[in-house]
């Protein structure tokens, strides 16, 4: 499927400066090391759930449309209204809610893991961390960069999104195990489906935000007792 | 002394309105319900005192046996600083096809001071086919206060084949420690999560069990106690213990967190596991 093409007017220069940061920070390159972290896949996969490329998609759309699009990206809106506001106070306790609603010691180890290392490098990248706990979720870290190079906030939950599904992608090659190209051909199809979901995400009520996918809190929990293991959750 | 916090005002729906709360405290060594005030069909007879430890076994009662569209159950319970209190139930709780009146409400509210210890473990909970429920769980403890929770669901009634093609559940569970939130599960499912890899994957049974201050082996005792099974998972985030199973059989998930409850009880409230009555009838 094509798309129309962007407006031929071309774009002020900060315009194009935003974009590129927006790269930067949804890289896969983004030294915070998501690569150690299957978020559950290695525990569906060794019990035979996940097997082919298309039970990998059922398992990653589920997780997408369930899970983080449900819990992270309507708390990700969250912490960058609280932000904009200038609510300290309010993106602080929004971080604490979304560390506690993690499924597992290992998914919640896996997001302050991300967030921390993410908080370590942004004042390289001259975003001020002061408001960062030293182990943050990874919402809160990158909603504190978007912030700061002023980014919109469904482009900001895009790129979160986005990163998740590489990752989740990159160790279903490994895995699973996928060729490159049927990585790339699952990452496309799944990446198609993610501009739907930040706008649900930014219209989610209070009362809605909720994940369901009960699957991944076993998997996840089984995951701590594997008896080999390549990745960290 | 604490009360339990005032009952909401009846929100307008079509269904019974059920509305009970509890204040425990110690008295002499055991732990009473010092103030009960209801309203509608649910309330605790009188408690009772099988253990040593004067640990209060408060059976909630609710005689309608079942909730159809519509009914909204709230619960309040406050526990006083040293008092102990188990709240169960005499029997599975029945939620009925939904109708015209929208979901079945359950709202369970609980406080719990320094020094006190709360178990609230239900017998288990029947979705029947194309029901609609909302469970709300609100845990607040105080300084070091002990808490152990379970929810077990049959979606349908897998015994009798009965299959949740339609319907939905929506589980808020929210514990905190002096302000701060320790857990919380956000729960929401719909009939396309009952096959689905990523829900149940086809079964139709789902339990949770927490408890809180876990000693930091918690976990290791959980798993030394269970059997190894691809349907049942341990966890430690922290003070809080969490196991979960996803399987065919409600036999097994209760005596799976019977057997858990058996062995951690001691560790989270200081005192050994003596069963209610209740649950041997």
């Amino acid at each position: 499927m094509s798309t129309a093409p962007e407006a031929a007017a071309p774009d002020t220069a900060s315009v194009d400066l935003r974009l590129l940061r927006l790269l930067q920070l949804a890289s896969p390159a983004l030294p915070v090391g998501a690569y150690a972290y299957s978020h559950g896949l290695e525990q569906v996969v060794a019990a035979g759930r996940v097997h082919d490329a298309a039970s990998c998609r059922h398992w990653l759309d589920g997780l997408l449309r369930r899970g983080i699009g449900r819990l992270d990206l309507p708390v990700l809106h969250r912490l960058q209204a609280a932000l904009a506001a200038d609510k300290p106070a309010a993106a602080r306790a929004w971080d604490h809610w979304l560390l506690a609603a993690r499924e597992s010691a290992e998914l919640q180890a896996e997001d302050r893991a991300l967030g921390g290392a993410l908080r370590r490098l942004l004042p390289t990248l001259e975003v001020p961390v002061e408001l960062l706990p030293a182990a943050p979720s990874q919402a809160f870290a990158l909603a504190v960069a978007g912030q700061h190079f002023g980014i919109a906030p469904h482009r900001l939950c895009l790129a979160y999104a986005w990163s998740w599904l590489e990752n989740q992608v990159q160790a279903a090659v490994k895995l699973v195990p996928l060729g490159q190209s049927q990585g790339q051909r699952l990452l496309f199809e799944l990446a198609g489906t993610l501009p739907a979901l930040a706008r649900a995400a930014a219209a989610c009520a209070d009362a809605d935000i909720g994940g369901g996918v009960p699957a991944l809190a076993l998997a996840s929990a089984r995951h701590e007792t594997q008896y080999v293991r390549l990745f960290r959750s | 002394m604490t009360f339990a916090p005032a009952l909401p005002a009846p929100v307008g729906s079509t269904g019974w309105q059920a509305r009970l709360a509890l204040d425990f405290a110690c008295r002499d060594g055991r732990t009473e319900l010092v103030r009960q005030q209801h309203q509608g069909p649910l309330l605790v007879q009188r408690v009772f005192h099988p253990e040593p430890a004067g640990t209060a076994h408060a059976y909630l009662l609710h005689p309608p046996g079942g909730m159809v569209a519509g009914d909204v159950l709230a619960v309040r319970a406050a526990l006083a600083a040293g008092s102990r209190a188990l709240i169960t139930t005499p029997a599975a709780g029945k939620t009925y096809r939904r109708g015209e009146g929208g979901p079945v409400h359950l709202d369970q509210r609980l406080e719990v001071a320094d020094g006190a210890a709360l178990e609230l473990l239900p017998q288990e909970s029947i979705l029947y086919d194309g029901a609609a429920l909302v469970a709300g769980q609100q845990v607040r403890l105080a300084g070091n206060a002990a808490y152990i929770g379970w929810e077990m669901i049959s979606f349908g009634r897998p015994a009798s084949g009965e299959r949740f093609t339609h319907g939905s559940l929506r589980q808020h569970w929210h514990i905190e420690r002096e302000g701060l939130p320790l857990w919380i599960e956000r729960l929401h499912l719909e009939p396309e999560a009952m096959d689905a890899t990523w829900g149940l994957d086809g079964q139709p049974c789902l339990g949770t069990f927490v408890a809180c201050p876990a000693p930091a082996d918690a976990d290791v005792i959980a798993r030394s106690v269970l059997p190894d099974l691809p349907t049942l998972g341990v966890t430690q985030i922290g003070e809080v213990l969490i196991a979960r199973y996803l399987g065919p059989d409600m036999h097994q998930l209760k005596a799976l967190f019977l057997q858990l409850w058996q062995a951690l009880r001691p560790h989270i409230t200081g005192v050994p596991a003596i069963p209610p009555r209740v649950w041997a009838t």
